[in-house]
């Protein structure tokens, strides 16, 4: 996201806003749907919220931020949360959720939100675990040290809401605010000068933060002031730095972290037990062993394969496509529709290309039943805190490819959606790891809706398969990866991530979440199922459809070995790749391709471009430039590699 | 850069500036030493000695347990040994240090080294030992005497502080300081808690570093890993298997 975009979000908002802000990971979204009664995502890892939600609240505007986690922001969507605070009204009010048990680093935060001199209210969330591991905190000291209401929650049952709605209207402005040495405190005076009629109250906030950044830094965020008073501003840091023998930023954290420290001492009692049994699961966690890892990731692959592609893609599909649409709904409605005595509009419905007999049964008896049964899969995974710690076992892997651990995280969200996942980029911290990702995920990393219907097609030609599928398309992730880390410049960032606890999903949250992503999936599927259904039916009644397959067939049928009609099932791959994986899938199970030219033809649309959502949003994420390369490179790679594939597996007379 | 250590070595000048008048014990269990291997003898802890020294001191010395008086005659307990013995060593060790390392003239050097001895324990000695490469003598052609980590020659020991990567999964460290002057690294560093003076406990270093920090699990690499100094809050010594390739770290008792 540009940075004009970013200060046009946050400037232009007349209503008081509510502000929840603190560490990634802490339960801000939580809360949020806690205070306004609208859902929002949420999961245990960092970087589940990277766009702003808002909702209402006792007149309030409720904006929920992406988690930060320092004093200066690192990425994309950490930026938005800072441009909130250094742009926030005097009405504007904060809550801080903290994780009670990291509160020393919590109040990091608090330290660093006090110099913006706005009411806050510090909320101890999580404070269940806190307890758990034998945390004693004094609450009301605490709120007496800083002078702003304190109250504790755990969120995720509902615990201490009333409580903080009611803190909500006695918030304070803190009491207590660091004072550094004087050298930084004449620099933070003299930037106050210069900026006090931008920002206001925010000031010393904003000065604090441009002399913990660097002079880079200086220029993106203040992009429109006035190059002088920038100029000026760089002056003042450089001088500063030069009176230091230790870097400023370092000077300052040390400062608010001593000052944190001594809070943290004198508010919290730790009983000894508790810490230690932590120490003792944390080494035996076998999700990070360079070897048991990998057999769990290995089961839970597997169980992914027995749920979603024998029992939901097998079962589920087999019971709504043959029973219900094949032999109880579209005969009735064939014999409903014979009383109109116009046959196109017949065939429009539920003809060979009708909007209902293709379009919807593709849609609801096909994918549905799929996707909804890996969302809930998905869900479990990323509730249960295990996709951070995959990051870990993963990071010397993702290094190779120019990327790091933090990016399992988005490419695993790309198994879910990619569009969704094209976004999260935005938690990596450079553009290029940006970019890498956002390339790999349009190339090879299948959608929940389009890898659920590779998994029923392969629950048909074997294991062993699907085994040699996933090799294969790793490969390409990995061969494309590699190259691009060569030929995209910039450098590769540092692999430093939270690893929250494992706890247990709660069934209420994998209930809301899988039917909040179906919703989506509906609203934003079927349209274009439809829409690719007319468009085939509308060729085919203008006698366009054998011309394009005839056309299309020296690459189909010569290169790829492939029947002519998956040509068509390719066509609609353009509008959603799902959809043209559905097309293929019943095309295999009408007999009209045998296992190996259905093995090729899932590895094309695997690697065939990204849909036109994911198409947009790369657009609207990296710029035109950056998506035509992605698709126009993808599209050419896909048939590529497929046909290499073809070759390969006829050269050695692999069968399945 | 180094942020955190030019805070030790202001330390170590203030305690330096007491030293002189400090502990004539020391000074008279050092002279026992030097005037036995003058004579070309080694003093043992029963050696009756002959002494024209201070009353207050000579009760100092009973009362630290180094004398022993029965009767008419005084010697040298063993931990009167063993005490001037570790002096000794840390005198010329300190002097192989500033005169070889540290480029110090002769009269610099001695005048420090007199200093250093009583500053330093038995662990920093043997780091001291070891990074000099267990020397046998002093700068004046004088016998160093053998500390554990030149007789045991498998033992290693390691610097006090050292980054992450020297740890070994299980190890507790205190943070001494950040190696790096980028400030936004320095600012997500310490967001998890890498401040200096905090505890930290590392879980395991492959695939990648895993570090407790009070309750938080962080995830990191080598890069980020190699920025981290800290000093491990037990002295560890690594020991060398006979086949000289495989490290095993020990706890010695301090």
């Amino acid at each position: 996201m540009r940075q004009e975009n970013l200060t046009q979000e946050t400037k232009g908002l007349k209503k008081k806003k509510l502000l929840l802000v603190g560490h990634a990971n802490v339960g801000k979204s939580v809360i949020f749907s806690e205070l306004t009664g609208k859902y929002v995502d949420v999961s245990n890892y960092p970087g589940t919220t990277v766009e702003i939600s808002r909702g209402k609240f006792n007149g309030f505007e409720l904006i929920d931020t992406p988690g930060i986690s320092g004093v200066i922001p690192r990425s994309e969507d950490e930026k938005i949360t800072f441009n909130f605070l250094a742009n926030a009204t005097p009405d504007d009010v904060l809550i801080q959720v903290c994780d009670a048990k990291n509160l020393k680093r919590s109040l990091l935060v608090t330290l660093t939100l006090a110099e913006a001199r706005m009411p806050i209210v510090l909320d101890l969330n999580m404070f269940d675990e806190a307890e758990a591991r034998g945390y004693r905190i004094d609450i009301e000291r605490l709120s007496e040290i800083l002078g702003i209401p304190v109250t504790r929650t755990v969120a995720v049952e509902g615990k201490g809401i009333e409580d903080l709605k009611n803190l909500i209207e006695s918030a304070k402005k803190p009491s207590l605010s660091p004072v550094y040495n004087p050298l930084i405190e004449n620099a933070i005076k003299e930037i106050s000068s210069i900026l006090s009629d931008i920002f206001g109250d925010r000031t010393r906030f904003v000065a604090v933060m441009l002399l913990s950044s660097n002079l880079a830094f200086v220029d993106e965020f203040l992009f429109d002031v006035d190059r002088a008073k920038r100029r000026a501003i760089k002056d003042i840091i450089l001088k500063t730095q030069s009176q230091l023998s230790e870097p400023l930023s370092l000077v300052i954290i040390q400062t608010k972290s001593e000052l944190a420290e001594k809070i943290f001492n004198e508010v919290v009692q730790i009983e000894k037990q508790g810490v230690l049994r932590q120490f003792r699961l944390g080494i035996n966690d076998p999700a990070f062993h360079p070897v048991f890892g990998y057999f769990i990731l290995a089961a839970v692959l597997f169980l992914m394969y027995q749920f979603v592609g024998k029992f939901a893609a097998g079962v589920v599909v087999d019971f709504f496509e043959t029973k219900i649409f094949g032999q109880f709904l579209l005969p009735w409605l064939k014999k409903l529709l014979e009383g109109i005595p116009y046959p196109f509009f017949r065939d429009l419905l539920v003809g060979e290309y009708g909007l209902i007999s293709m379009g919807l049964t593709y849609a609801f008896a096909i994918v549905f039943p799929i996707v909804t049964s890996f969302f809930i899969v998905f869900s479990i995974l990323e509730d249960s805190g295990y996709l951070p710690r995959l990051g870990v076992l993963l990071n010397s892997t993702f290094e190779k490819i120019g990327l790091n651990g933090k990016a399992v995280v988005p490419m695993v969200l790309g198994l879910g959606c990619g569009t969704m996942a094209t976004i999260v980029t935005r938690i990596l911290e450079t553009r290029r790891e940006r970019i890498i990702a956002t390339l790999l995920l349009a190339l090879g990393i299948p959608c929940s809706a389009q890898l659920g219907v590779i998994l029923g097609l392969f629950s048909a030609i074997g294991f062993k398969a699907f085994v040699l599928f996933l090799i294969v398309v790793g490969l390409q992730l990995a061969l494309v990866g590699y190259l691009s880390s060569r030929i995209i410049p910039g450098k590769k960032s540092a692999f430093l991530a939270e690893l929250p606890p494992y706890r247990m999903p709660a069934l209420k949250n994998i209930y809301l979440k899988t039917l909040h992503r179906t919703k989506w999936f509906l609203k934003e599927a079927v349209p274009l199922f439809i829409i690719g259904t007319f468009i085939l039916f509308t060729a085919d009644k203008l006698g366009l459809l054998p011309l394009f397959t005839k056309a299309a067939s020296p690459i189909v049928t010569g290169w790829l070995n492939l029947p002519e009609k998956a040509a068509e099932s390719l066509v609609l791959g353009f509008l959603r790749r799902d959809y043209g994986t559905a097309g293929l899938f019943v095309l295999f199970e009408k007999g009209m391709m045998d296992k190996l030219q259905a093995f090729v033809s899932m590895v094309v649309i695997t690697l065939f471009v990204p849909c036109i959502a994911n198409f947009l949003v790369i657009v609207k994420e990296r710029g035109v430039k950056v998506a035509l390369a992605i698709t126009l490179f993808v599209f050419s790679y896909a048939f590529f590699a497929g046909g290499i594939v073809n070759f390969l597996l006829r050269l050695f007379n692999v069968s399945f | 850069m180094v942020s955190g250590l030019s805070d030790n070595l202001r330390k170590i000048h203030r305690i330096k500036g007491r030293c002189e008048t400090q502990n004539e014990v020391d000074e008279l269990l050092e002279k026992l030493w030097s005037e036995y291997e003058e004579r070309g003898e080694d003093l043992r802890p029963d050696h009756t000695l002959k002494l024209d020294i201070p009353e207050k001191v000579l009760k100092k010395a009973i009362d630290l347990g180094y004398l022993e008086e029965k009767e008419d005659t005084l010697s040298l307990t063993q931990s009167g040994y063993e005490r001037a013995r570790q002096l000794i060593r840390s005198h010329r060790l300190a002097e192989r240090l500033l005169a070889d390392i540290l480029d110090f003239s002769e009269d610099e050097t001695e005048n420090e080294a007199c200093r250093y001895e009583h500053l330093l324990d038995e662990y920093a000695i043997d780091s001291v030992c070891s990074l000099l490469g267990h020397p046998r003598t002093c700068p004046h052609g004088k016998k160093i005497p053998e500390g554990r980590c030149c007789t045991e020659v498998e033992i290693r020991y390691r610097p006090l502080v050292v980054p992450l990567t020297e740890l070994t999964p299980g190890e507790e460290a205190e943070v001494k300081y950040l190696g790096t002057v980028d400030s936004s690294r320095l600012s997500h560093l310490t967001s998890f808690g890498f401040t200096p003076g905090q505890k930290i406990y590392l879980v395991r270093k492959r695939p990648a570093y895993v570090v407790k920090i009070d309750e938080t699990m962080v995830g990191l690499d080598d890069e980020i890993a190699r920025l981290i100094f800290v000093k491990p809050t037990r002295n560890i010594v690594a020991k060398v298997s006979r086949r000289n390739r495989f490290f095993r770290w020990k706890k010695s008792e301090r």
